[in-house]
């Protein structure tokens, strides 16, 4: 992921997804489509909507090319879905913002449990297991599986 | 000559399946299972003639999984060399010949959602193997094919029989024509294959590019050489003092190979990179979907089966 949107040339169409508080980082790219007359659609997030973007973007044509800031805790979620739909890593650019954290699954008492996105252990907030963050992430429940902590 | 590994085959059957093309089956001379391939593979068929050997590249229209022989179709071509005349008029059933294991330049993606294919004439071949392959997948995909006629049009029967939603043709005579606009319609995800004549292949690809396609999701095939846009004679001086004229009509190679001058090739279209030669001085004018864009750039190598030189001289080493 990198800092700063960086304006992607000769596409059909764009596209910006974000919430109405992330337009930080996308508002230079934005100001670039529009100066070039290029077709582009606003996106508006909300985390309610999540399958009406999944429609939204299924929908579209290849030429487009995709532009997302949200939150972190909804960005993983988004990039997951337009990965699956098709959007390859050459038609999209994301970005996050405020705190960094992720879910985490316990897999004894199947609890959702916050972490920040470096952590590897966390102790069940509901269960009390000791839990180790694996990588495997569940598209069912938006997050990764933790597994008992061994040693 | 370079010769690559190679299995020894004969003819089993030869087919006529249109006007100008000819389907052959090679069956393996060991009576073992040849090598499973994947789809849009092909092999290089080593054909000794009075004149010499001719190597030419085919891709296998057989089923993959099928191990117990190869298909390949052949066209006639008008300008030909000797190789597709060879196959039409001085194959038999039972000749014998060798053939490289089966290579693929032109495999499906592992990333995309869905596969659109794109071929104009014989350039049919690579896809049908693909199309086996991804119904054994259960992938999707779309075939566009243009041919001239129905008549014309090979394995037209076939592809319809086992493709029919996904199956589009275009004839020429009943004035139906392929064109670059269908690009613009393919969902998020897709990868776009094309296979034909030089101009075909260019005509579709700097129109996906043009509509935003990323380079990775466009595929290509050529079985002839690229065309270079100048095209005027030259001379090559290899670097113990001979030197040859190029002549417009003829690659290096040829030149090369005139002169009695050992240098190894294998497909003769700027793909394998079997040919490649060090360049000592010169610039050179590169043709080849070969070398990388910086190794292009170093100017200290070249493709002599499809590029020439943009300096009047070439000084290259051959040991
Ligand atoms: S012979 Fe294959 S690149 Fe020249
Ligand atoms: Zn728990």
């Amino acid at each position: 992921m990198s800092m700063d949107a960086v304006f992607i040339e000769g596409k059909r169409k764009y596209i910006f997804c974000s919430d109405e508080h992330g337009l930080r980082v996308l508002s230079s790219v934005f100001e670039n489509v529009k100066k070039e007359k290029l077709a582009y659609e606003w996106y508006h997030f909300s985390a309610e909507k999540r399958e009406c973007l999944e429609e939204f973007l299924s929908k579209q044509k290849m030429g487009t090319f995709l532009y997302v800031e949200l939150p972190y805790s909804e960005l993983h979620t988004v990039q997951m879905m337009a990965k699956r739909i098709g959007f390859s890593s050459d038609e999209t650019q994301y970005f996050g913002y405020g705190e960094k954290w992720i879910s985490i699954f316990c897999c004894r008492c199947h609890e959702l449990n916050r972490a920040e996105e470096q952590q590897t252990g966390l102790t069940c907030h509901q269960c009390e297991l000791k839990l180790e963050v694996s990588d495997h992430y569940s598209e069912l429940y938006h997050a990764f599986l933790g597994y008992p902590a061994t040693g | 000559m370079y010769i690559e590994p190679t299995l020894f085959v004969r003819v089993s059957s030869i087919e006529k399946i249109t006007k100008q093309v000819k389907k052959f089956t090679l069956f393996p001379e060991t009576g073992k299972e040849l090598p499973r391939f994947s789809g849009g593979a092909h092999i290089s068929t080593y054909l000794k003639i009075p004149s010499g050997l001719i190597v030419r590249q085919y891709s296998l229209v057989s089923h993959p999984d099928k191990r117990s022989n190869y298909e390949i179709a052949v066209r006639l071509s008008e300008n030909s060399k000797g190789g597709s005349l060879h196959w039409h008029q001085g194959m038999k059933v039972g000749d014998r010949l060798q053939i490289s294991y089966p290579k693929n330049h032109f495999s499906l993606s592992f990333k995309a959602r869905h596969h659109v294919f794109y071929a104009a004439g014989i350039g049919i071949t690579p896809f049908l193997s693909m199309m086996q392959d991804i119904s054994t997948n259960r992938q999707t995909f779309e075939l566009h094919y243009a041919s001239k006629s129905e008549e014309s049009c090979v394995f037209h029967s076939y592809i319809k029989k086992h493709y029919p939603n996904q199956s589009h043709f275009y004839f020429s005579d009943q004035h139906q024509r392929l064109q670059t606009t269908s690009l613009a319609n393919h969902p998020i995800g897709t990868h776009v294959y094309f296979c034909g004549p030089e101009g075909f292949i260019e005509q579709f690809r700097t129109a996906s590019i043009e509509l935003g396609y990323p380079i990775l999701s466009i595929h290509s095939e050529r079985f002839s050489p690229p065309k270079p846009i100048v095209l005027k004679a030259f001379q090559v001086k290899i670097h113990n003092g001979i030197t040859i004229n190029v002549s417009k009509t003829e690659t290096i190679l040829e030149a090369l190979h005139k002169h009695g001058i050992i240098a190894p090739y294998s497909c003769q279209i700027g793909r394998c990179g079997t040919c490649e030669l060090p360049v000592l001085k010169g610039r050179v004018d590169h043709y080849d979907s070969f070398l990388s864009d910086e190794q292009k750039e170093a100017n200290n190598c070249i493709i002599p089966c499809v590029s020439r030189a943009k300096s009047d001289k070439l000084v290259i080493e051959i040991k």
